[in-house]
């Protein structure tokens, strides 16, 4: 691609989780020197509501196309990051990840070193958004059919609530009659009343 | 740190659903953990390929990781049941290659396992620490890309 | 569950299982096999007539096993749908029998005293209940499972029974009509011929059989002595078909003597069935045997069949091992003659009936195994004796018995007089030209259809295969009729039909616990000297007391005996017993799979004496005792019939236990609780609870508990660790009582054993099916413990109930509206996203070698046309496990690509 590559980079604070361990502003003059970074910012939390608009306004002032966040795990806030570049009109998957918190903040006692692998991660995230290409979600019709599998009383529960929302389903059951182990229960509990 | 200084650089693949996530717990559970770790971040350990492999150990890798579901619990069936095939050949490649293979190593750790992830990385770093850093003569001409 | 059953947007198919899902998340396609109800659904009223003449009695499964339930039943009386069901399986025995004769069905018939009807129930599959009840080599004898027992039942005897006492008086039946106007021609008027002819022409059709010689039946008639299938027996068989309109042309051999040839009838009949059989015998190949004196064994017994006179020696050897050397042999006894068997193998590769060589060694033959004449000796042109060799045996050959070999300088001399040679026949295929021949001397035919090379033109039996044996032979005239029929009505002669039945070690039937041994019965057999010196048949038949004692053996593998007598007794026509399994096809966007659990079964913890008392019940039995539809009508009483005055109840039975499962089953404390207020409340019997803790964890189950304490309860917090079955009777329970901190014991009337939940044994099975994962104690995993309890891995697939762990209903039913709703928000949304993170394949480095298609744990890439990868997106769920394989890098996870990695890679170590 002829497009030229503008990369973003937001070190997270997280309060004091990650700012208590990692000096945040040396990461931060770090990742401003890599190539293609066209910005470097920290915030005491980037995926609160300013946070997100910081980046926004980035992508809307100063051009940036990709963007590498280092903050928390991306279990946590990958597809929150996500959703900030599609708001603002960047394909999602040009967003790449840094996890300077459960990787390095709180799990490094000596502030230097866990300065130095945040560094590291913050590189190699950096280095990783330069090769990402945009991807689009598909979307496919979904058969307005249920099958359940099993007719005792789960199967029967779930087929009865679908049939009544007005969806066809196919209730299979392996025994010549629907039932299950509820229909050999005499008084059920805690009502004690019959189960069939 | 140790008394010649040697610091050793390990690379480790952790599958996103159990073992990235064991990091993770290691984390919120505020573990203490060799800064020595780099994690990298794949879908499943079987996404773990020779390359990788190779390529982390060329680039500055004093030894390499690769961490994945349990067997039976992989995210994807049995993602993981071909890394355990891969891995024990890739370790006798690497002794042709004249690399210690105890460089590489494979285990698991479930997204639970904090103190069982604290205990490998620790574990592998003294190890790797033990063999020394990785001279390889070769590591630039082998490094085509 | 009547709301389910009657509900305008719910298809039920019952008594059906899904075999087979592909697709992916709202685009599913699910494969569903129905069994065969053997009762049409729309027409079955639910009367109940039907199970009225069953005579076969199987444990209900709703009972557990409390009391019987018939092979057709309906499983209780609310059953939806309220049709019936005909419990069938396959039977070794039916399987077994070349002719597929339903055996357990006459079996059962005769059982009860209904001779007639097993008689006209055989007769629906063959003429020859008489014959082949006599001469039949009974494989499915072999097969029978009540061999595990201690012997396989006398079906043989029992169907010969079934013709001695039925036949004689019933009455001839009426000519058949004609549906079609074709003709066919069958030649030969044996086995294969006849029974050919019997289907023929009650499927309509004329049938005219032509027969060489004076008598009809083959080597029925020709073949097998007198002493074993006496005439009247097979003639009257043959009388019964003929009676039906088949004609038979005696003395007319085709296409020599002046009969008409193979064209004639082909060009008079619109189909022709050869069945000429094998009469012509093997030579001996050795030096003398042109001498007087060396007779073959066809020609003997044929000879002595007709009536004609035959001359043999006062010694006589017989050579060969089968069952016509067994016949000459025995023949030759009885005109006089010291009769000596010569045969190059040894016994056990003998391939006589071996009843029939006990028989023949009983009556004082002798027998040289591993021995072959090498040369007939002889002076004056008289035979003097036979000089053989001894041979042992080496390798296997083709056919897997060992090969015999000649021992060196081994040979003897026997000094005999007459020498009768069975080493084997061929048919006689110089008449019949324009047909083919192996290399074997046989006609080329079908093996299934029987069809040959020659436009319309059939055969079967010894003709085909080589000297066989006469239920083959049925086997083969039945598969004939059938193709012909097929043949002349333009339909395809294969499709539909079933060649191969199971195997009979394929087939699992579970033997009743607790069986008790019965000796199997043999027929009587004539006086000794009788034997020896006469033709009069050896066997004497089953008593009728003898007969039903031996059916009574039969352990109804199949369930369903195929008897027809609910056929009879349904007024609605609902009954098929032909119907086959079918096969459904969906098309779904969303599964939800509630396939319950298993009941644990307390025989794995022998220590609670499960199934050596009646008194000792699990959970579920209990249930169905103090249920009104249950075996007591809801009376709470022991097995003696006495309401118990003391009960003891324990916990955790199976559950959180190290020995059978660690899990906790959450219902039982409940349950035990409820069985405890029920036996308190309508027997007034002194309770004992034995429990661990107690885990009322639901809404008003704490109030629950505290009611049942001041039911007056005995509750003993200590795991009940042994039940002991006393003497008399009583049921000694012994726990450690950790409140006290010692052992006790309660002796009572009864104990209720709090069976626990476990997974169902074909979880495996079910997990691979839907891609579902499975928890250390078995069950399905859902997606995410807490956050995500209905969905699984595989999207668009939901669990519910106690599929996915143990649960009460109140639980069971609220984790299934939850999948319900999880369902309905997938199809009411229409739409699934499906995301981009999937592999994709650079043609131009792709190089078909498939590695990927091997390592792609979803099936999601196959090899196109062109031999390249292609992945289906819908099944790729992104792993990249194919990245890894492809030793070319033509396949590229999208977001986890090898350029991307590398740069992570090489970006941390810098």
């Amino acid at each position: 691609m002829s497009e030229e590559i503008r990369i973003g980079v937001y070190i997270c604070q997280c309060g004091i989780n990650i700012a208590a361990t990692v000096d945040v502003a040396e990461v931060v003059q770090f990742a401003s020197r890599l190539p293609n970074v066209v910005v470097a910012r920290d915030y005491k939390y980037t995926c609160s509501e300013p946070g997100q608009e910081q980046i926004k306004h980035d992508i809307r002032e100063l051009d940036v196309n990709r963007v590498v966040v280092a903050s928390c795990t991306p279990r946590m806030h990958e597809v929150t990051f996500q959703r900030v570049l599609d708001a603002a009109g960047i394909n999602p998957y040009y967003f790449s990840m840094a996890n300077i918190r459960e990787h390095v903040s709180w799990v490094t006692r000596d502030k230097s070193q866990a300065t130095e692998k945040a560094k590291h991660l913050v590189k190699s995230a950096v280095d990783r958004v330069r090769w990402q290409e945009p991807l689009f979600p598909r979307t496919e019709k979904v058969i307005d059919k249920a099958l359940v599998v099993g007719g005792g009383i789960a199967g029967i529960q779930a087929a009865l609530t679908i049939a009544d929302a007005g969806y066809k389903v196919y209730l299979v059951e392996k025994e010549p009659s629907i039932g299950g182990h509820m229909a050999q229960l005499n008084k059920t509990f805690p009502t004690l009343d019959c189960s069939t | 740190m140790s008394g010649d200084g040697f610091e050793p650089r390990i690379v480790a693949f952790l599958c996103n659903w159990c073992s990235y996530a064991g990091a993770d717990t290691a984390g919120v559970s505020r573990l203490e953990l060799p800064p020595n770790i780099l994690p990298v971040r794949v879908m499943c350990s079987g996404r773990v390929s020779a390359e990788m492999v190779l390529k982390a150990l060329l680039s500055g890798a004093d030894g390499v990781l690769v961490l994945g579901c349990h067997i039976g619990d992989c995210h994807y069936g049995s993602g993981n049941h071909r890394t355990v095939k891969r891995i024990p050949l890739l370790r006798r490649l690497m002794t042709y290659m004249g690399i210690e293979p105890d460089r590489l190593r494979l285990d698991w750790v479930s997204g639970a396992e904090a103190g069982h992830f604290a205990k490998i990385t620790t574990e592998f770093v003294e190890a790797v620490r033990a063999l020394g850093p990785l001279s390889l003569p070769l590591r630039e001409d082998l490094d085509t890309g | 569950m009547m709301d389910a059953g009657r509900h305008p947007n719910i298809e039920l198919l019952s008594y059906s299982a899904v075999v087979d899902v592909q697709g992916y998340v709202g685009n599913f396609q699910v494969r569903v096999k129905k069994k065969p109800r053997y009762i049409d659904l729309t027409k079955c009223t639910g009367c109940g007539e039907c199970v009225k003449e069953c005579p076969v009695e199987v444990d209900s499964e709703f009972e557990v096993g409390l009391t019987k339930r018939k092979a057709i039943y309906r499983p209780f009386a609310q059953a939806i749908p309220p049709a019936f069901v005909i419990d069938k399986r396959p039977s070794p025995c039916k399987s077994t029998c070349p002719a597929h004769i339903p055996v357990q069905g006459y079996i059962a018939l005769i059982g009860q005293g209904k001779y007639d009807k097993a008689l006209a129930l055989i007769r629906e599959t063959t003429a020859f209940v008489g014959t082949l009840g006599r001469v039949c080599h009974h494989p499915c004898e072999l097969e029978c499972k009540r061999k595990d027992v201690e012997a396989p039942l006398a079906i043989c005897a029992l169907k010969r029974f079934a013709y001695d006492v039925a036949a004689p008086t019933a009455p001839p039946p009426a000519p058949v009509e004609r549906v079609y106007g074709e003709k066919v021609a069958i030649v030969g008027t044996g086995p294969a011929g006849l029974s050919a002819a019997y289907d023929l022409v009650r499927m309509g059709y004329g049938v005219t059989v032509y027969e060489a010689l004076p008598v009809a039946g083959g080597m029925l008639a020709v073949g097998i002595p007198a002493y074993r299938l006496p005439k009247d027996v097979l003639q009257q068989e043959i009388d019964y078909i003929k009676a039906l309109g088949v004609e038979i042309k005696l003395n007319t051999p085709i296409g020599r003597d002046g009969g008409p040839t193979l064209e004639d009838l082909r060009r008079d009949y619109d189909a022709v069935f050869l069945a000429v059989g094998a009469h012509r015998s093997r030579q001996l190949n050795v030096p003398g045997e042109d001498l007087p004196g060396v007779l073959h064994s066809t020609d003997f017994l044929r000879a002595l069949n007709l009536g004609q006179e035959v001359k043999i020696g006062k010694r006589v050897a017989v050579i060969g091992g089968g069952n016509a050397a067994i016949d000459a042999a025995r023949s030759a006894l009885r005109l006089g003659s010291q009769v000596t068997i010569v045969y190059r193998r040894s016994r056990a590769e003998m391939p006589a009936i071996p009843a029939e060589v006990d028989a023949a060694e009983e009556e004082g033959i002798a027998f040289h195994f591993l021995a072959t004449p090498v040369r007939i000796l002889g002076e004056n042109g008289r035979m003097t004796a036979m000089e053989c060799i001894r041979m042992e045996l080496g390798a296997p050959d083709e056919s897997g018995r060992r090969r015999p070999v000649p021992v060196p300088s081994s040979e003897f001399t026997l000094e005999v007089d007459t020498v009768i040679v069975s080493i084997g026949q061929q048919p006689d295929l110089a008449p019949l030209a324009g047909v083919e021949a192996t290399g074997w001397g046989t006609l080329t035919a079908d093996p299934d259809t029987m069809a040959t090379p020659v436009e319309g033109v059939f055969a079967g039996g010894d003709a085909v295969t080589g000297p066989a044996s006469a239920v083959w032979a049925v086997a083969a005239g039945k598969r004939a009729a059938e193709s012909i029929h097929r043949y002349l009505r333009g339909l395809d002669l294969r499709q539909g039909r079933v060649f191969e039945w199971p195997k009979a070690a394929d087939i699992q039937v579970e033997i009743p616990a607790g069986i008790e041994k019965a000796a199997r019965r043999e027929m009587a057999a004539l006086p000794m000297a009788e034997r020896k010196s006469t033709f009069k048949e050896v066997e004497l038949g089953f008593t009728e007391e003898e007969a039903r004692a031996e059916a009574a053996r039969c352990l109804s593998c199949a369930v369903c005996s195929e008897c027809q007598e609910c056929v009879k007794l349904c007024e609605a026509k609902a009954i098929d017993h032909n119907m086959r399994e079918e096969f459904v096809d969906l098309e779904v966007g969303t599964i939800i799979v509630a396939t319950g659990f298993a009941d644990f079964d307390p025989t794995r913890l022998p220590q609670y004496s499960y199934g050596r008392s009646p008194n000792i019940l699990t959970g579920m039995e209990f249930e169905r005792l103090t249920s009104a539809g249950g075996p007591t009508g809801g009376e709470i009483l022991t097995a003696e019939g006495k309401v118990p005055e003391r009960v003891a109840i324990i916990h955790c039975v199976g559950s959180r236990d190290v020995n059978a499962n660690r899990h906790c089953s959450r219902v039982c404390c409940m349950y035990a609780l409820k069985h405890a207020h029920l036996v308190r409340e309508m027997t007034g019997a002194e309770v004992y609870e034995f429990y661990m803790d107690m885990r009322t964890f639901g809404k008003g189950y704490e109030e629950f508990y505290e009611r049942v304490q001041e039911d007056g309860v005995i509750f003993v917090r200590g795991r009940g660790t042994e039940v002991r079955v006393r003497e008399d009777g009583k049921l000694v329970v012994r726990a450690e009582d950790t409140n006290l901190g010692r052992p006790v014991s309660a002796t009572v009337d009864m104990v209720i054993l709090g069976t626990g939940m476990e997974a169902r044994p074909d979880a495996d099975q079910v997990a691979r099916l839907f891609g579902l994962g499975r928890t250390a104690d078995g069950f399905f995993a859902e997606a995410h413990p807490k956050l995500r309890p209905v969905e699984t891995n595989t999207e668009g697939v939901f669990l519910a109930g106690t599929c996915q762990g143990p649960r009460d209903v109140p639980d069971t039913v609220a984790h299934a509206s939850a999948a319900a709703a999880q369902a309905l928000a997938l199809m009411s949304k229409g739409v699934v996203t499906i995301s981009p993170t999937v592999s994709h394949v650079l043609t131009r480095f792709c190089t078909g070698c498939g590695k990927c298609v091997l390592a792609c744990p979803y099936n999601a890439i196959s090899l196109n046309g062109d031999g390249k990868a292609e992945v289906n997106a819908a099944l790729c769920k992104g792993c990249g496990t194919c990245a890894a394989a492809c030793p070319s890098d033509a396949i590229v996870p999208l977001h986890f690509t090898d350029d991307q990695l590398v740069a992570q890679i090489v970006g941390v170590l810098q």
